[in-house]
This record gives structure tokens, sequence and C-alpha cells, in this order.
């Protein structure tokens, strides 16, 4: 009949009206910046370094080998490697800049780095006044703990971390063995001599 | 008097209290004075607190919170907006009538604060009791159509004038059955007066003139009628951002867009106002032991329920196309509010016994029969075919 | 002559010079709608409320519109605001015709003897309505007006109807 559509357009509208102040289904809306949406674990945005222990510079996994360098599809990773007196090269970056505002988020950094010293942070609230410097990060900023790394993607740490013991366990094995190989080696070469 | 009754008196004993510090020659003009800065403060407050209410009720409709920002659940919200339109800039475009542009507003919202001097706030509260109430408020209402007309042209854009064409097109299609919804009124008190339209129905709500077969019919006419005169969804086609950018109110910015947005909103409270005076009971109470309640405030209560169900409706339907509405009012609206003059009619010269089945029985085939009809007014084609490319 | 009469026949006269004077069409026509505001005020300002609420109604809110829309609708909208007049100004034949016309009015006011000591009658509404409707000669007006503004919508409707184009060709 001639207006029973209204009438149940109303109807429909007035439960929304109703629900909304008594079920979240029917108010989604999170209140932001007092609530704050739970990011999922594999949520990225931008990179940041690991370090493992109390001493962010000692304690930087990084070793300045350059890959994630090379391999950034923007090339926002401007890395300069740490040379002692002698100017012989250490493992550690003695600069090691990222420019947020090239930055895609893209991941592939972490992907190649081989050391597992840079991972993908879940970080947005980011935005600053300073225009030109505010978003070029240095390697004070970008160094955070192993431990905030498993606060933020436990899963993921507690694989590289699983992987990282596996591997020096290994190479203390590989060690061992090749140090009882010398030993051996150097011990009875007489028993042999003909 | 007692407490009650100086409360329910209250605007006329303080208006009595200030005119008596002047002079008696005076006297008049100071009583008028202070009954129009009432009128205009009192309208206007209201008119903030309803942009907030829409936009808390838009949003709640829509699943969101509505501003909640500004003040404590948004209060201030209106306070921000008027600040807003303050400050902004005023653009006239470089070729268009300036004095036309200027107009336009002020046009528009003289008529719109001016008919609420007729319409009863309480008892022995209104501005101006005159014996053509009720053809005042029509008469100057025919004029915003006016200002309108100077809106569009003034702008000097093709758009503003083809909107503002629609617009007064809208306007006057709808004030017809409007008058003619009015008319049953009259006809059945035999008075043009406010005043007498509201003491005709006391008693209860039994008495109010919505409950009578004219009278509902009559009320839903005006309803919907006074969608269509303050350009409400779903009759907004002239304003909405998605039609002719803003139709006739592309070219206006800042304190005169305030002005059109405020004129729109005092038309809605006051053709609301003079729906509750004519069907309503006015500043009557529903029950006549529900008395000790200040008269005006049944009335704002009243006009309070329709703001709300202007809201809830302009949340809920869908926007009419030009010709949808065109077809509504004089193939639907017009035939039935003639046909409610005779019912009325009907009402006067038989009882209600009579009367009630009569009605039903013309009302229901003539509903029915005139929707049909306006369904055949959509385009034709049949059903549907769909070709997918494959 | 009291001053508020004077104001409102100052309003009057001076938009109604105005709208027969103005270059913009436009403004012309928004002059002709103050007059009529003007002059239903003046109706108003003698006691006279129905015919003065009246007038504003059909005067102001149809009239004027009218004159508007047929200014926008037969007139590009974009057009310069004031167009050239195209023959020269013939002041001869409008000051004949000013002369005829006022002098007619001048005569006729000259002749009317106002009758001493009444005031305007004070009508209520509801006598108006009875004056309409309680003599048959009254009545028969009032339909004869009633079934020519039929005629006249429908004639409108039928000018402006689209015209039903049938199938052309085909020959017989």
């Amino acid at each position: 009949m001639l207006g029973t559509g209204i009438l149940k357009g109303l109807k429909e509208t007035a439960r929304n009206v109703i629900g909304s102040f008594r079920d979240k289904e029917r108010l989604p809306t999170v209140m932001y910046p007092e609530e704050k949406v739970k990011t999922k674990e594999n949520f990225r945005t931008f990179p940041f370094l690991v370090f493992d222990g109390n001493d962010a510079m000692l304690g930087l996994r990084c070793v300045s080998c350059r890959i994630c360098e090379k391999e950034c599809p923007p090339q926002c990773i401007f890395i300069i490697q740490e040379r002692d007196e002698n100017n012989k090269a250490v493992k550690h970056p003695r600069v090691f800049d990222i420019d947020f505002s090239v930055c895609m988020q893209c991941g592939i950094c972490a992907e190649v780095c081989p050391f597992d010293a840079i991972k993908m942070d879940n970080i947005y609230e980011l935005a600053g006044d300073d225009r030109f410097t505010g978003l070029l990060v240095d390697k004070h900023r970008l160094a955070k703990s192993n431990h905030y790394y498993h606060q933020i993607k436990p899963t993921e740490a507690d694989e590289v971390d699983s992987r990282l013991a596996e591997d020096r366990r290994k190479a203390e094995e590989a060690a061992k063995a090749k140090a009882a190989a010398a030993a051996a080696k150097a011990a009875p070469p007489s028993s042999t001599a003909t | 008097m007692n407490l009650v009754e100086r409360i329910d008196q209250a605007p006329l004993l303080l208006q009595r209290w200030a005119v008596g510090f002047f002079p008696a020659f005076l006297q008049p003009w100071v009583a008028m004075l202070i009954s129009a800065a009432a009128i205009i403060g009192v309208f206007a407050s209201l008119f903030a607190l309803s942009t907030l209410a829409e936009r808390k009720g838009l949003g709640r409709i829509q699943n969101r919170p509505g501003p909640n920002r500004v003040g404590p659940f948004g209060m201030l919200q209106p306070l921000a907006d008027g600040i807003k339109m303050l400050i902004k800039e005023d653009i006239v475009p470089l070729r268009a009538d300036k004095v036309l542009h200027f107009l336009a507003p002020i046009a528009l919202i003289v008529p719109s604060l001016l008919v609420y001097s007729v319409l009863p706030i309480g008892r022995n509260l209104v501005a101006m009791q005159c014996q053509l109430g009720v053809l005042l408020f029509f008469a100057i209402g025919a004029s915003t159509e006016l200002s309108i007309f100077m809106a569009g042209w003034g702008s000097h854009n093709k758009y503003s004038i083809l909107g503002s064409i629609r617009a007064i097109a809208q306007m006057i299609s709808y004030e017809l059955p409007m008058v003619l919804a009015a008319i049953t009124v009259i006809l059945v008190t035999s008075s043009l007066d406010t005043v007498k339209i509201v003491e005709a129905q006391a008693g209860g709500f039994w008495a109010w003139h919505v409950c009578t077969p004219w009278g509902a019919i009559a009320l839903l006419t005006f309803f919907i009628c006074a969608l269509a005169e303050s350009n409400r969804a779903p009759f907004d086609l002239p304003e909405a951002e998605s039609e002719l950018i803003a139709g006739h109110l592309t070219e206006y910015s800042g304190f005169k867009y305030a002005l059109f947005f405020m004129a729109e909103y005092l038309g809605m409270m006051a053709i609301s106002g003079m729906a509750i005076t004519l069907f309503l009971g006015g500043w009557q109470a529903p029950l006549p032991m529900l008395d000790f309640i200040p008269s005006w405030l049944w009335f704002f209560g009243k006009l309070a329920g329709f703001v709300v169900l202007f809201i809830w409706i302009r949340g809920t339907l869908p926007r009419l196309r030009a010709d949808q509405l065109m077809n509504l009012a004089w193939k639907f609206l017009l035939p039935i509010a003639l046909l409610n003059i005779g019912l009325a009619g009907l009402w006067v010269k038989s009882s209600a016994w009579i009367a009630w089945p009569v009605s039903i029985l013309l009302l229901v085939p003539a509903v029915i029969g005139l929707g049909r009809l306006l369904r055949g007014s959509r385009p034709r084609g049949g059903k549907r075919i769909y070709q997918y490319a494959d | 002559m009291s001053i508020p009469f004077l104001i409102i026949a100052s309003v009057i006269l001076a938009s109604a010079w105005a709208a027969v004077s103005l270059r913009n069409l436009v403004h012309c026509g928004l002059c002709a709608a103050l007059t009529f505001l003007a002059t239903g005020t003046l109706y108003l300002y003698l006691n006279a409320e129905f015919l003065g609420l009246v007038q504003l109604m059909v005067y102001v809110g149809a009239v004027a519109v009218l004159i508007l829309f047929t200014v926008l609708l037969t007139r590009p909208a974009t057009e310069a605001a004031d167009p050239r007049p195209t023959q020269r100004p013939t002041f001869w034949k409008g000051a004949l015709i000013a002369i005829t016309v006022g002098g007619a009015v001048a005569a006729g006011l000259a002749a009317y003897v106002a009758p001493k000591g009444s005031s305007a009658p004070q009508l209520s509404i509801q006598e108006i309505g009875r004056l309409l409707t309680a003599s048959p000669q009254n009545v028969l007006a009032l339909i004869i007006v009633a079934l020519l503004m039929t005629a006249a919508l429908i004639g409108a409707l039928l000018l402006a109807a689209p015209s039903e184009e049938g199938p052309k060709g085909g020959g017989e």
C-alpha cells in the first residue's frame, strides 16, 4: 500500500538510533585519539634497527653491509660505514639515515637483511611541524631494542630469535668441531708419518 | 495568580514589567519591540539547537556519533559554526548583480521572522492577535519565493538560475495543497484567527483537529507540503550538493549563506508552529489534568517533536527527482486536499457517526487509486534487460 | 496627510517610476514587486486587512513571480544587464497618452465629493464572506470567474503541452 515503505524505513532508522546507544555494532566509531584501533601483528609502517642488550649502539645487529641501501626501491637509506683509527672498516654503521618522507614502506630492506638487523615498525603517529629535517631519522632514533620487537611482533621476533640462536649454536658447534679437528691434526702427526 | 499561572504567563508578565518603565506614549512601541526581540531571540537559539540536534540525530541514524569534540556532547558546535560563518570571506562574483545578490538573503529572512508574530506560543502569548492570522501567515510566506529568484538571478550563473527556477516551481506547487489543507480547519472553526483556532480545540487530545478524518489527512498533507516549502529532504532538490552544485545558493558564502540556512530552519519551525496551531491544539495539553505544565512548554514540546520528525525523515528517505516531486504535488496531494475540503464540510453538517465511515469509504479508494496513478508516471520500459560483456 | 501615508505613497510612486524607467528588465520587475508590496501596505494602513493581505499573497506571491519568470524564460540567462533600446525614445507619444489618462483621472477625482463625516467601513472577514456568497448576483459572478480561470488554466496547459508527433511517412 502507499506509504508502507516509508514507515518501514522510518522504523529501520529508529532502530539504528536506539541501537547506537546500546550495542557497539551500530556505532563502530573509534574516538581517536582517546581510543585507538588495535593494529594486527603484521601491520607495518617504517623500518627500525634492532639492537640486542641494553646499549643501543653497542648492541646494534647492523654490520653496515649496505645491502638494504642497494635494494631499497626509492633509495631512501643512507649508510656510511664506521672506520677505526687506521681507516679499516668496522662492522658498525657510522651514519644510518632513512628519509621517512621517501620511504614507501615496502619492507624489502627487512626482507633482504642477512643479519635480521632492520625490521618493520608499526608506528603511524609521526606528524610533526619540521618539514625538512623532521622526517629524516638517524640511527639513534631508528634503534629500538629486541625487547620492543618482541612486544610489537611476538611471533616474528620469536622466530627470528630462535633462528639466530640456532645459527649461533651451529656456528659454535662448527667452531668446536674445527677446533677439535685442528687439535686432532696438530696432536698426533707423528702417528701417520712414515 | 498562583505560581502555576505565573509561570504559564511568565513571558507576558515580564513584558508588562519591562514596558512599565517607559512613558505612556512610548509603551505600545516598546511592547512591540520586546515581542519582536523575544521572537528573534527564542527562535534563533532554537535554530542553533536544531542544527545541533540535526547533526547528532543524523549521525546516530548513520551509525556515527555526530559532533562531540567542541563542548560536552558537542553542545558548543553551533557556536563554532556561527564563528566560522562569520569569519568566512564574503565572495561576490564579478559580474553578479550586486544589489540583488545582497538583498536576497535579507528579503528571505524578514518574511521568515515576520510569520512568527501570529503563532500563539502559549495562553495569551501571541505577538500580534490578528483577525486574519492564518491569511497573514500564508501571504507573507508567499513572499519568500521572490527572494529565491533574486538569489538565483543575482548570482549570474546558469546553474543558479536553473536551480532557482526549480526551487520556485517546487514552492508554488506545494503552496496550493498546503493552503487547501489549512482551509479545512478554517471551514470547521469559521475563523482565521489563530488564537480562536487554538481555543476551539480545548478539552483534551480527542478535541484536536488531528483526531478527525479530515484533520488527519489534512495534517499529513500539510506536513508533506511543509517539507517541500522549506526545501527539506526528501524535497531538497534545490539545495542538495549533487544537484546543480547548490542551486540558487551556489555563489553565496559566509554570513549570507548562514542567513539562507537560518531562513530555512526558521521556515521549518514556523510551518511546524502553524501545523501545531491548526491541527494539534496549539498550546493545549493532551489531557485536562496535565494543565499545570505551562502552555508554552507544551507548544515547544510539540515543536520539538516536529523538528525530530523532520530530522528523522531527512535521515531516512532518498531525494525525489524533479518530475516525481511535481507529480506528487499536482496529481496526488491536490486531489486529496480538494476531497478533504468536501469531507470537512460533511463533518460540519452531519454528526461524527456518519462522517467517519463515509470519510474512510471515500478516502481509502482515493488514496490507493491516486497512488496507483502516481506509480504509472514512472518511466516506462518494462523489466530491465542486462547484457553483460563476455 | 499623515506621515506614514506620505512615506508609503512616496515609496509607491518612486518604485512605479523606477519600474518603467530602469534599464535592466529584472530590476524593473523587482521594482514592480516593490510597488505591489507598498500598495498592500497602504491597504493595511487603511485598515482593509483582508484586501491588503490578499494583495500581498496574490500580487507579490504570484503575479510578481509570474512577471519575473516570463522575463527569465524569454531571455538568455547570461545576457548583458542593460539591453540598448532598439527604437528612438518616443517621447511625444508617451506624453500624449500620459496627459490623456492623467486628465481623465484628475477629472474624475475633481467630480468626486467625499461624503461628510464618515469613516471607512469596518468590515470583518465574516461579513466579507457573507457578502460574497449571500446575494445571488455575487455568487454568479464568483462562479463565472471560477469557470473563466479554469478555462484559462486548461488553455495554458494545452498550449504548453508537448505536441504529439505521429509517425510520418508511409503515404496513405
